[in-house]
């Protein structure tokens, strides 16, 4: 497997090969890679703006607490957002089943907020807490395909299931969001 | 003319700016409700949580996540001892149940014709094409079935996807 990608950068297998082999800085660069958009995953799930760097720490301590059982078959990232999920899931739990979000529930930080764009906000705040609602494998499909646009094969590897399934969940997903956003 | 499955497999891609419509798909979005609104939808999707702000420092991450992994595990206690023996006998006395009820299961009525226990009253309402569709997507034996759903899913239309989702009453 090649050490680097078309455009000359590590790639994510070599670095966890380097940080398994004792090189500590390695991880920090896998953590500059994938943080940002683990956290925005777990904002669009439904995560609390303010628990977020908590969920995103979690999410890579169980990573790297159990590389070996990623071995290439989805990317890493894909790999990462399933352990996401499951931070998430264990969260949810111990509060239990308070729900973090309702539709008046404005969790979105402070921001000035411009006529012009007042109906899109409130569009993507109700995108949000739909999707904060659906099952998990739904959520989970929907998000990867719509915002990484990882295809059926591989979520289905790393959600453990077929890639038909996945496309049953994501048109399940969408069938439910369309009624919130129209 | 456009299929609507290619299409929605193309959203994510377009609206990453990875690719682009074709004039032909542009021509169909412009003319079909149900492909237009799943678009909008994946637009809308693939921009949440772009408003949220977050700017993680690697290495702070990774250091804190370094010294976790440095922390002696704690060792398994007593009453999670008892709770997993207490589960797996749960788990045998379950097993020996379901045996034991599936013992009770009316026998097949005369003719060799198996008298279903669960009626399906949403099926009766499908066409002969309809109800072959349903029975196609669930050709494979459940022992070669794996996760969620069956397989074979993945080779349907949308159309067929939604006639198997209504057979199954959602």
């Amino acid at each position: 497997m090649s050490a680097m990608t078309e455009s000359g950068q590590e790639t994510d297998a070599s670095l966890i090969g380097a940080y398994r082999a004792g090189d500590e800085r390695a991880a920090s660069r896998l953590v500059g890679r994938h943080a940002q958009a683990l956290g925005r995953f777990l904002y669009s799930s439904g995560a609390n703006p303010g628990d977020v760097d908590d969920f995103v720490q979690d999410t890579f301590f169980r990573a790297f607490r159990r590389l070996e059982s990623w071995r290439g078959e989805a990317s890493f990232r894909s790999w990462l957002f399933t352990i996401g999920g499951n931070v998430l899931k264990d969260d949810y739990r111990r509060r239990k089943g308070r729900k973090i979000l309702s539709i008046e529930d404005r969790d979105v930080a402070d921001r000035a907020d411009p006529e012009g764009d007042l109906v899109a906000s409130d569009t993507q705040e109700r995108l949000r807490v739909g999707v904060a609602a659906l099952p998990r494998l739904q959520r989970e499909v929907f998000l990867l395909r719509v915002q990484q646009g990882t295809d059926y094969a591989e979520i289905a590897t790393v959600l453990g299931t077929t890639p038909g399934a996945a496309r049953v969940h994501y048109h399940h997903a969408v069938r439910k969001l369309k009624e919130l956003i129209q | 003319m456009t299929d609507p499955t290619h299409l929605s497999d193309r959203m994510p891609a377009v609206a990453a700016q990875r690719d682009t419509w074709s004039p032909a798909e542009l021509a169909h979005l412009a003319g079909c409700a149900e492909c237009r609104s799943e678009w909008v939808l994946v637009r809308s999707g693939h921009a949440l949580g772009e408003e949220f702000r977050y700017e993680p420092d690697p290495d702070a991450i990774a250091d804190a996540v370094a010294g976790r992994l440095r922390e002696p595990v704690a060792p398994v206690g007593h009453r999670r001892r008892w709770w997993a023996a207490g589960l797996a006998a749960a788990s045998v006395a379950l097993f020996l149940w379901g045996g034991r009820m599936h013992d009770r299961l009316p026998p097949a009525a005369d003719g060799g014709e198996l008298h279903s226990a669960f009626a399906m009253p949403e099926l009766d309402s499908l066409s002969t094409g309809e109800l072959k569709d349903v029975l196609d997507s669930f050709d494979s034996p459940l022992s070669e079935r794996r996760g969620v759903g069956a397989q074979g899913l993945g080779d349907l239309t949308d159309q067929e996807l939604e006639r198997v989702l209504r057979a199954g009453g959602v």
